[in-house]
């Protein structure tokens, strides 16, 4: 009996040991996640359901600030209960509390209960409410990809009658467009942008390449600064978030690939990409090993580790914020296609059956009102949707990173790159392929040919299955999007 | 060579002061029997000795050596506990030979001396048990074993006897007293036992409330006790006891008689005039008397029990009962009236007070 | 009719931790493995194990755990033991080593990454201590992906660090309840401390150590969250492709393949300890 007994308790543990906490769908991961330090970005990419790549706006401070009416207040709508408001968005727990307690703090419509966790979690959420029928989040916070699988499982209301009624606002118009998702209705309500900038330590400026300007940098003249570097202090002082939540792959795909080859799916393993790769192995030759531990690179800015980086927006706002005299900010690299760019778009939906519709509707007001837009970049980095101009009043730090991102955007050569449109849960995946060809190549200095020609198998395999035609900068495609 | 000294070893267990400055010089190859009320300080002591405690006053010494701060295994002793300690994971094999193995003698030579520690104790046909599989009184024998196969020079034996029937109790007392005829190894051995103390013990320590209070050999300790404690605790039955006082001439009342000390008590008694003492003597030192006679008393018969060798009675003198023991053969019956004599060489007079004999 | 009552006691007292187990385990667990062999469609196949065996990762991630579990578990046994040893003979103080021992129990996984991260890295404690030393001129790169061993031994300092004290209390509490008789007996008889250790003490301490390993086993397994903050993904194990797999790749399938055969291993590694550490009743004094 006593053995019986021990026998069971063993088995229970190992039990336990392999089941996670009960999800809405059971699925065996362990039970204790590691949360990114810093986390604000999606793990799955927006993807613009438009034919019609929409370039970007960045905000630009240089026009003159359009007078905005002030908002009327808000009137208490009367349906009762409290205000659920999920979000895939400013999961990290100090953004959280900037949430809660600066950002929401003036809303009074209804009582917001904001509710932030990793996509998959937040979508399974939405997913099952919707199917039991007991919905009880109301208000939907997710980036522009997640809202097409959203869609397909019925889970939106429409808004479009919601839009005269932010007439007032200067929503940038693509941004709008994006919110239809392809069709005649407005799903989402453009909520945020963010992107990535190139940020260096002063102190790194010194060693760039003669004849170099660092608003204007390619990635081959990054290679030699990193080399400069290395040289003066044997150190290799180059970074990238290539740790397990960083988002290096955002990189490979928004920056990387499509600055060399002008594309991402069809030219993965053209010549332009072997090109590319070659190149960022010279990059990479001084970037500190430490990076595979990088999940933001605001850490190792602020230690020093690094001098020189590209990384989202929100990790790494504290450098300019703990040390506003060590950093610029700059325009990522430009490659022989161009100094492409990312925009991440975040919007706000409302689930179908919403028990609070009218307070839903109430917080997408509030939200993109210029005002708490101006509060949103100032607490957490991320930038406004709007037409105007940043406001003037920024804090300091604010001011040295946006000064990068206007002038990412305003480059002459500047363009946007789309992230991958309707991959939806797969998109996992997709950046899965991209991690693996950089581990591979970089990390484990497998021969480049030979990985791309698997990975992009695999991509193509994925896509086949997906039936998910190219997306911008890759050239529209009838069926799935190949690599050639 | 091996003798054992105690220095006014103290041990404090948190407030409670448990040896009290105790000092007893044990010589080499000695028997001592330790014996004393449970929880009088008996293991505490030999735990001293052994190194298992460490004393909070005073020196160990054994031999020449001051053992008081070395390592219970540098002190060459061997130990029978009085909780056994047999190994749970060895056979009664290997918990004989463990102390042998731990000096890393010739397998030989464990082999031989455990086997013949197992015969002795008579546990041949349970060498390759385990002490689960063990009944208590066995397990308290392979103790034994263990200890007496390592052949020290000082061997501690904490009740080692206690849970064996009284057979086996006889043949064993008997074994160890040859074995300690035969090795001479200096031996302090606990007891609760009466007989095994006077039997085997060159000398007898009494221990009350963790002093010594009387050590000497066996027979003194039963004839001359130190004082009432000693006096009630040893003997079955033990010594009885009769108030009395001091008259002017000497001699001491008890009851409506007279008892004259032994003459060379006289000048103790002249200073105590007129003072409350005690008499102590044990039940076969009393004799019946056929009519009242210099020391005698009255005495009222209550119970008369025959246990073969003797007969055992309960009597009532004045207001108090004693045991007196008398031949088998004497013809006596309970509510009898009787004279009892006492022989004066034979009484232990003690201070009524502190309990204290006089000498 | 009372003895039928009494038959009934064990099984009714039983039967909350039977529905809880029921509930939280047996059927999550079948859930698992309904994952990992279901297709999309419904039909059985094998395509999720498919996938997980050709990935990339997959052999570092096998190659890494069982390294890991080779290097740690020794390791953290022998550690917990000579720490458990320590505080056994209550030496003064003993209880503040206690606690110091202890803290890494109340420190989730993850803290204990970022903590160690902020030790180990480029310009952590450690290399600024050494710096100040005078031991090091230049930060040494502990955790560089060109520096394999460093990694990986930064990896097994932390995790020793991070589940030793598991060890150690189950140890502890092992050792507390052998009777210090035994201890003494053999002390008396000429044990030294490492033949009281290895003659006595271990053989007592049979059945916590067997306890010990199996949990340590399994949280080996399981560990990830510290590999995960010191080498990102440089140093694959299981558990955390698993993780990887549900929550960035959100592809639940692979992820309950993973689970699954962390399981058979765990399952196959428990069944190993079962059987080569046995105690027999009867050396284990039971009667
Ligand atoms: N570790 C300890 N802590 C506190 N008090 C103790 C400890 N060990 C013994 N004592 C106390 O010391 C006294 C003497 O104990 P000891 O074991 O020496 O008695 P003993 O004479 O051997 O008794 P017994 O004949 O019952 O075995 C007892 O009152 C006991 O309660
Ligand atoms: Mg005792």
């Amino acid at each position: 009996m006593k053995k019986f007994l021990l026998v069971a308790l063993v088995l229970g543990i190992i039990l336990v040991a392999c089941v996670p906490a009960p999800t809405a769908t059971p699925v065996p991961a362990p039970t204790k996640a590691p949360e990114p330090t810093k986390a604000a970005v999606p793990t799955t990419a927006p993807a613009p359901a438009t034919s019609a790549p929409a370039a970007t706006k960045a905000p630009e401070p240089t026009k003159a600030p359009e007078p905005t009416k002030a908002p009327a207040p808000t009137t208490a709508p009367a349906a009762a209960g409290p205000l659920v408001f999920v979000s895939t968005q400013n999961t990290p727990v100090e953004e959280q509390e900037k949430m809660r307690n600066v950002i929401l703090k003036d809303f009074t419509a209804a009582k917001a209960d904001f509710i932030s966790d990793a996509e998959g979690v937040i979508v399974d959420r939405i997913l099952a409410e919707q199917k039991s029928g007991k919905v009880s989040a109301s208000l939907i916070g997710v980036l522009h990809g997640t809202f097409p699988n959203l869609l397909a499982a019925n889970a939106l209301e429409d808004l479009t009658p919601l839009v005269p009624k932010l007439s007032d606002r200067p929503i940038v118009k693509e941004f709008m467009t994006l919110g239809k998702l392809g069709t005649d209705k407005q799903y989402y309500i453009p909520w945020m942008q963010a992107t990535y900038v190139m940020v260096a330590n002063k102190k790194a400026l010194q060693y760039l390449p003669a004849n170099a300007k660092i608003d204007s940098l390619t990635y081959q003249q990054l290679a030699e600064w990193g080399k400069n570097i290395t040289a003066a202090t044997k150190e290799k002082k180059i970074g990238f978030p290539a740790g397990p939540t960083g988002l290096m792959h955002r990189l490979t795909q928004g920056y990387l690939y499509p600055s060399y080859t002008g594309g991402l799916v069809t030219t993965y393993r053209s010549d332009d990409a072997v090109k590319m790769w070659t190149d960022f192995k010279a990059i990479w030759e001084y970037t500190n090993p430490q990076s595979v531990t990088y999940n933001n690179m605001q850490d190792p800015l602020l230690s020093e580790e690094v001098w020189v980086t590209i990384d989202h927006t929100a990790r790494v706002v504290n450098a300019f914020k703990n040390k506003p005299n060590d950093f610029v900010s700059a325009p990522a690299p430009a490659g022989p296609k161009g100094r492409y760019y990312m925009s991440v778009l975040a919007g706000l939906g409302i689930a179908k059956g919403a028990p609070n519709k009218a307070g839903a509707e109430a917080l997408i007001e509030y939200l993109t009102r210029p005002n708490i837009q101006a509060i949103y970049l100032r607490e957490v980095s991320f930038y406004p949707v709007l037409e105007s101009a940043l406001p003037t009043d920024l804090p300091e730090y604010v001011r040295l990173e946006a000064d990068g991102v206007v002038k990412q955007s305003k480059a002459s050569d500047a363009k946007v790159a789309l992230l991958p449109i309707g991959l939806g849960a797969k998109g996992g995946d997709f950046n899965k392929v991209m991690q693996d060809t950089l581990t591979r190549i970089v990390i484990k200095g497998e021969d480049i040919k030979t990985v791309l020609n698997d990975q992009a198998n695999q991509l193509n395999a994925l896509m086949t299955e997906l039936k998910a035609p190219c997306w911008s900068p890759d050239p529209p495609s009838t069926g799935a999007c190949q690599a050639k | 060579m091996a003798g054992i000294h105690f220095q006014t070893v103290r041990k404090i267990f948190g407030k409670t002061t448990v040896i009290k400055d105790v000092s007893l010089d044990i010589h080499d190859g000695e028997f001592m029997v330790l014996l004393g009320p449970s929880g009088c300080g008996k293991t505490t002591l030999l735990r001293c000795l052994a190194g298992l405690e460490r004393v909070d006053g005073g020196r160990v010494l054994i031999g020449e050596r001051d053992v008081t701060d070395l390592a219970p295994r540098d002190r060459k002793i061997a130990m029978v506990f009085q909780s056994y300690a047999v190994f749970p994971h060895l056979t009664v094999f290997d918990n004989i030979a463990f102390g042998l193995k731990m000096q890393n003698l010739p397998s030989e030579e464990i082999k031989r001396r455990t086997h013949q520690g197992a015969e002795l104790l008579q546990l041949t046909d349970y060498l390759k048990r385990y002490p689960a599989q063990l009944s208590g009184g066995q397990r308290q024998r392979v103790a034994v074993a263990r200890a007496i196969v390592m052949q020290a020079a000082v061997l501690l034996m904490d009740e080692p006897l206690s849970n064996l029937d009284a057979l086996l109790r006889l043949q064993m007392r008997a074994e160890l007293k040859r074995l300690h005829a035969e090795i001479k190894a200096t031996t302090i051995y606990v007891t609760h036992d009466q007989i095994e103390a006077l039997s085997l013990g060159d000398r007898i320590a009494v221990m009350q409330d963790g002093k010594i209070v009387q050590c000497d050999v066996p027979m003194n300790i039963y004839d001359y006790p130190a004082n009432k404690f000693i006096g009630g605790f040893i003997g079955t039955p033990p010594m009885n006891f009769l108030q009395g006082a001091v008259n002017g001439d000497g001699s001491v009342s008890v009851g409506a008689s007279n008892i004259a000390p032994a003459s060379s008590l006289q000048a103790a008694f002249a200073a105590r005039n007129g003072q409350p003492i005690l008499l102590g003597i044990r039940p076969e030192n009393l004799t019946l008397a056929s009519a009242q006679q210099a020391n005698t008393i009255s005495a009222h018969v209550l119970v008369v029990e025959p246990l073969g060798s003797h007969k055992l009675l309960t009597m009532q003198v004045g207001a108090e009962m004693i045991k007196v023991s008398v031949a088998p053969d004497q013809s006596i019956a309970s509510n009898q009236d009787v004279w009892l004599h006492f022989d004066p060489e034979k009484i232990r007079w003690m201070d009524a007070a502190s309990g204290e004999a006089i000498r | 009719m009372r003895s039928k009552l009494e038959s009934l006691l064990p099984y009714s007292l039983l039967a909350p931790t039977l529905l809880f187990v029921t509930l939280l385990i047996v059927i999550p667990i079948f859930q698992a493995f309904l994952l990992a062999f279901q297709s999309a469609d419904g039909s059985f196949t094998l395509a999720h194990f498919q996938k997980m065996a050709a990935d990339t990762s997959f052999g570092d991630a096998l190659k890494f755990t069982f390294l890991l579990l080779i290097f740690i578990v020794p390791l953290q046994v022998v550690l917990a033991l000579m720490m458990a040893l320590l505080i056994h003979t209550r030496f003064k103080g003993h209880t503040f080593f206690l606690y110091i021992y202890a803290i890494p129990l109340a420190i989730s996984d993850l803290a204990a990454g970022i903590a160690w991260l902020a030790i180990f890295t480029e310009r952590g404690y450690l290399n600024s201590i050494l710096n100040q030393l005078g031991i090091l001129e230049k930060p040494f790169l502990f955790l560089s992906y060109q520096n394999l061993p460093a990694m990986f031994g930064t990896i097994v300092i932390a995790e020793s660090w991070r589940a030793t004290a598991i060890v150690m209390t189950i140890l502890l509490a092992g050792l507390q309840l052998i009777p210090r008789d035994y201890f003494e007996a053999a002390d008396v008889f000429g044990a030294n401390t490492l033949k009281r250790t290895l003659f006595v003490v271990l053989p007592l301490l049979r059945p916590s150590l067997q306890n010990a390993l199996i949990i340590r086993t399994i949280f080996a397994f399981q560990t990830f969250s510290v590999v995960f903050a010191l080498a990102g993904r440089v140093i694959p194990v299981m558990a955390g492709e698993s993780y990887n797999w549900y929550v960035t790749n959100r592809n639940p399938g692979v992820a309950a393949a993973y689970a699954v055969l962390i399981l058979i291993f765990t399952v196959a590694a428990t069944w190993f300890y079962f059987k080569f550490l046995k105690t027999s009743a009867a050396e284990a004094g039971y009667d």
